[in-house]
């Protein structure tokens, strides 16, 4: 050490406490004011469609049909009594998938679907997801976006 | 364009009151009053006042940090023309930049120069980083630099994302789509990052006032800091890399291994090593007007 880093080496407690003080009161106004940002940033309220919305009588759907409904991007799927809600949201990466003439088929990186919704193709991880669908008071479907069912459990009339 | 009478102009200019207090010195014609010219401008004093003849050489840089540099002026100033017609509102966005397309007087061009741009910038930052790395520019003393370059390569592709979006037609809205959910799949922080980042679960209102929000001022506001911190970087590292560094007359000292018999500025001791050291004086040249000349050639090139 050069003689006039001595000084250095003589802090006192008291200025050990004062810097400690410092440095730790800085810390905590920072990080507190950017953990406000950043909550700031995190939206509470959201404008987006309900996730839970009624689809018409079950009259509206054919025997046997798949119909597209592109605000919700689900398909409605009847077959006899039976009704099912499958996501047209591809697994991969959010496209919408079309219905094929066996299954879905997403465009945007080819992903294959059978009926079930499982996996036949490309890149998508995971299979299609199944919604809830249950009968309101007033006889009408209702699918649940956050409710996700297997693909076994139908709404049976 | 006939030049003598204009020089003559110029220099009469340039010898008024009004000329001496813009311009501090006249036209230089000395060595010395060539370094004179390139310290005591504003613009010029970011360049430094002699320059290494190698670094002159367009063969070696290809002069491709330069034309992402000039890109990003173009961008700028487009994108800040475009700025007074575009409204980040998902029922006016898409009709907006169609109105610039198609109603507003040079809209389609400086639309079309903003994309373009964009484009060609990623691709000459990718270069650019693709000619620091072969000619080794990224090793001592350029580290940080380097670090520094890939920082903006990343805010480039930032601003080339952020900016994909804003015309709000199919294209925008499906990659975006595709790209949130890209970053949906990053370990742990991804659904919250894809929340965070498009303010909701799907591309929306909230997302299109985000990326115009992170497009507008926020990566430009961070790219102006480091494109500075580089540039400065660049000088205070010596220049441009050069094959015979090694072999320069001296590579670097420390402050301590300093002669005591020559006096230095307070700034070349804050920083330890002097700006000429490393530097053999006989290779080098003034920069004006050889290294500014160079620089407006290709300015006028990317220009065109």
């Amino acid at each position: 050490m050069e003689p006039n880093n001595n000084n250095d080496n003589n802090v006192s407690r008291r200025g050990i406490f004062q810097l400690t003080l410092g440095w730790v009161a800085a810390a905590f106004a920072a990080s507190a004011s950017a953990a406000g940002a950043l909550r700031f940033l995190i939206p509470n309220v959201l404008f987006e469609p309900s996730q839970q919305f009624k689809v018409g009588k079950p009259d509206d759907y054919a025997d046997g049909s798949v119909t597209f409904m592109e605000e919700q991007r689900v398909f409605l799927v009847r077959k006899g009594n039976t009704y099912r809600c499958l996501s047209a949201v591809c697994t991969h990466l959010g496209c919408t998938v079309n219905r094929a003439e066996t299954g879905y088929h997403c465009p945007c990186h080819g992903s294959a679907f059978d009926d079930q919704g499982s996996v036949k193709g490309g890149p998508a991880p995971r299979a299609l997801e199944w919604f809830a669908v249950t009968l309101s008071k007033d006889s009408r479907l209702v699918v649940d976006k956050n409710l996700r069912v297997t693909a076994d459990k139908y709404l049976v009339i | 364009m006939n030049a003598p009478p204009k020089k003559c102009i110029w220099k009469w200019f340039v010898q008024t009151r009004v000329g001496r207090s813009i311009f501090r010195v006249g036209l230089p014609e000395s060595k010395l009053e060539r370094s004179q010219a390139m310290v005591s401008s504003f613009v010029l004093h970011m360049q430094p006042a002699k320059v290494h003849r190698h670094s002159l050489k367009a063969s070696y840089s290809l002069g491709l940090g330069l034309i992402s540099l000039y890109l990003l002026m173009i961008l700028v100033g487009t994108g800040t023309l475009l700025m007074f017609y575009y409204v980040p509102s998902t029922e006016r966005a898409y009709n907006t930049m169609k109105d610039l397309q198609f109603v507003i007087s040079a809209g389609l061009v400086l639309r079309n120069m903003h994309r373009w741009a964009a484009h060609l910038m990623v691709f000459f930052v990718i270069l650019h980083m693709c000619r620091v790395f072969y000619t080794g520019a990224y090793k001592r003393p350029r580290e940080f630099n380097w670090v520094i370059g890939v920082m903006l390569f990343l805010i480039t592709l930032g601003l080339s994302f952020t900016g994909y979006l804003l015309p709000w037609d199919q294209l925008a809205f499906w990659a975006i789509t595709v790209g949130a959910n890209i970053a949906a799949y990053a370990p742990v922080v991804g659904p919250k990052l894809q929340y965070l980042l498009l303010g909701g679960h799907t591309v929306g209102q909230e997302a299109l006032t985000r990326f115009y929000a992170l497009h507008m001022i926020v990566l430009p506001a961070i790219t102006f800091f480091l494109v500075s911190v580089h540039l400065w970087r660049v000088r205070k590292d010596g220049g441009l890399s050069r094959p015979g560094e090694a072999g320069d007359v001296v590579e670097r000292m420390g402050l301590s291994e300093l002669p005591t018999n020559k006096s230095y500025g307070l700034m070349e001791l804050a920083r330890g090593s002097t700006p000429q050291v490393g530097k053999n004086p006989d290779e080098e040249v003034s920069s004006w007007p050889h290294l500014i000349f160079r620089e407006l050639l290709l300015f006028l090139v990317v220009e065109l």
